[in-house]
């Protein structure tokens, strides 16, 4: 049960091997899953929410998507074009948290653990 | 000079410049990492690059143009779910495939899981998937051949397989990445030089556009959703497969193991979206203009499928019919639509023939043991393999309309794929015997309803939806759940902290 991969990737693996649980169960370990999830669950939702949005409104509400908001421009059209930089805003605004407040205590493990 | 033969021009000189990378890069193949990872060595902005040239393939560039063209508005789902897709990406897997992988997704499933099972499955549903996605793209290839180059279909079929094998045979990842990277560079180019082109017409204004479409007969609902997604789940059901299926394709999470670091593979996500978001936002422009400048009867008279309404509307920017402008335009983007196909058929064949040679040869049969010239030579002769299994299904199903395939692709990686990825890295309950059961059954399920819906049964569906994967995916996940929590893996629950560990924190990644 639970064979590995084998080759360089198998020797890095084993090197660590004794001390996985105790990175595990480690503060340290602890924190970065804190950190990520602190950002990743409210961001799913909040990505599952727009979609959830725009679908409905193209949908279920066609009367205010074909609303115009300015001159020919209707609300499915702007929604759906605002989605692209606030995605894109949103992948950026991730990469910055995780280098910020993520990478750095995953170097410290690493540092810590493969010492051992 | 005859459209035709100009295409042809053009597309023999990228050929050429493509068949040089694949010479230069096949000197490069000494190891095993060299030829399913480029040897780690890629960029983060170039495997963007590189990832968002599959998703900037002619199903993207000349498909959704033509449905914008033909039904409005709604073929934007396309736009904007595949470049959305990322997101789930870049926030649930680049950087824990990275870390917890080495070449395919099946390192992944099989690392706390029972291997002997679950990694000849992963490779036959990578190996499924891949050619049930790689057949109707080249079946596409040779029917867009004959429009464009005016040649048979078979040979369109031929010589885009051919030139697949050559690409993957020789140059392996490093070669599939760089014609990737090439393809998408030619096609942000000719598509940001087509739309400038197209809005000239409208003072550079999205606002007059809309106000020509409004006032032209006949595309008076094209800004309106809902002329062609009628059926209100239909939309749902697309959408979340578009925006969650992405994560489980192998050919995708493939490419995450080419850069050096999982700093690279999470940038590599963000660099996807900026390319991808680049392009995807000019796709209105291209069906919209088409619509209004080349007129949706014309275009369905040249090709009913819609996938001429890029070209043509090239032509019309470019000086119209039997201007050299016009005639050099459309023969441009025919070529590169055309080694786009290309481009996305090797890298298809590469996940394929990784999950041969890598997951079911080397790891299965061989159990490891084959130095590194065996392994690299294993790898090109499956990938030979491969494109003539391709080809012979190809050539065998080019009458039909196999549409449908690569909706069941994505609906089968969805399904089967992508319950047994999140719940590996991130449910310690897995079992080996729930992820088989949530494979198996994914598979069987994502089969029954493609082929019971109304793609394939037409009126007579039992199942009502063409996308089926608001209802497969779930199941999929439930079936794992299911399996998971009636059954009992100790090895798996207690390998779950190596693999968190190494997924999260990147301790003892290659």
């Amino acid at each position: 049960m639970g064979q590995e991969p084998h080759g360089a990737w198998d020797k890095d693996h084993e090197t660590g091997k004794g001390h996985w649980e105790e990175a595990y169960d480690s503060e340290l370990f602890k924190e970065v899953v804190k950190r990520r999830y602190r950002f990743v669950v409210p961001g799913i939702i909040l990505f599952c929410f727009l979609f959830f949005l725009l679908f409905t409104l193209q949908q279920f509400c066609g009367e205010l998507a074909s609303s115009m908001v300015f001159s020919n421009i209707n609300v499915n059209f702007l929604y759906t074009m605002i989605l692209f930089p606030a995605l894109w805003i949103i992948g950026l605004w991730f990469l910055r948290y995780v280098r910020k407040h993520v990478y750095p205590l995953e170097t410290e493990i690493i540092n810590t653990f493969s010492k051992k | 000079m005859k459209m035709e033969n100009l295409a042809i021009y053009i597309f023999l000189f990228l050929v050429a410049i493509t068949l040089v990378i694949a010479t230069v890069t096949a000197r490069m193949m000494k190891t095993a990492t060299d030829y399913y990872a480029a040897g780690r060595k890629i960029k983060g902005w170039q495997n963007g690059l590189a990832i968002a040239g599959e998703f900037m393939a002619s199903a993207a560039f000349l498909g959704i143009g033509g449905l914008i063209c033909f039904y409005g508005i709604d073929g934007q789902i396309y736009s904007i779910c595949w470049f959305a897709s990322y997101l789930v990406v870049l926030l649930l897997v680049a950087e824990a495939i990275r870390n917890s992988g080495k070449f395919t997704f099946a390192d992944v499933v099989s690392y706390r899981l029972d291997s002997k099972v679950m990694r000849p499955m992963a490779a036959i549903a990578t190996l499924v998937v891949s050619l049930t996605y790689l057949i109707p793209q080249m079946v596409a290839a040779g029917a867009l051949a004959k429009l464009i180059f005016n040649i048979p279909v078979t040979w369109g079929i031929v010589i885009v397989g051919v030139l697949m094998v050559i690409y993957i045979a020789f140059g392996g990842m490093v070669a599939a990445t760089w014609i990737q990277i090439i393809k998408a560079i030619l096609l942000l180019s000719g598509g940001y030089i087509l739309a400038i082109g197209v809005m000239s017409f409208f003072n550079f204004s999205v606002n007059d556009l809309f106000a020509t479409v409004l006032n032209t007969q006949g595309l008076e609902q094209h800004l309106n959703p809902g002329v062609w997604l009628k059926n209100p789940w239909e939309r749902y059901s697309l959408g979340f497969s578009l925006l969650f299926g992405t994560a489980a394709l192998p050919h995708v999470l493939m490419r995450f193991y080419t850069v050096p670091t999982k700093e690279h593979a999470q940038s590599s996500a963000l660099w996807t979206m900026t390319f991808m978001g680049l392009f995807h936002v000019l796709t209105f422009i291209f069906g919209l203009g088409a619509a209004v400048l080349v007129g949706v009867g014309v275009i369905k008279g040249m090709d009913p499928g819609g996938n001429l309404a890029v070209p043509l509307l090239a032509r019309f920017v470019g000086g119209g019919e039997g201007t050299f402008g016009g005639e050099f335009m459309m023969a441009f983007i025919s070529a590169v639509a055309f080694i786009t196909i290309i481009a996305a058929v090797s890298g298809l064949c590469i996940a394929a023939s990784s999950a041969f040679s890598y997951d079911l040869w080397f790891n299965v049969v061989k159990k490891g043991k084959q130095t590194q010239p065996e392994q690299v030579r294993t790898a090109r002769v499956s990938a030979v393999a491969i494109g003539v299994t391709a080809i012979l299904l190809s050539l065998m199903v080019r009458g039909q309309n196999v549409a449908y395939l690569s909706g069941l692709a994505f609906a089968m990686a969805a399904t089967a794929n992508l319950p047994s990825i999140i719940f590996s890295l991130y449910w310690k309950r897995l079992t080996t015997a729930g992820a088989t059961i949530g494979m198996l059954g994914g598979v069987v399920v994502a089969v029954f309803l493609v082929l019971a819906g109304p793609k394939v049964m037409g009126k007579d569906a039992l199942f009502p939806l063409a996308n089926p994967g608001i209802v497969s995916i779930p199941i999929g996940f439930l079936l794992t759940y299911l399996g998971s929590i009636f059954t009992k893996d100790p090895e798996s629950t207690h390998k779950y902290t190596e693999l968190a560990v190494r997924s999260q924190s990147g301790l003892g990644s290659e």
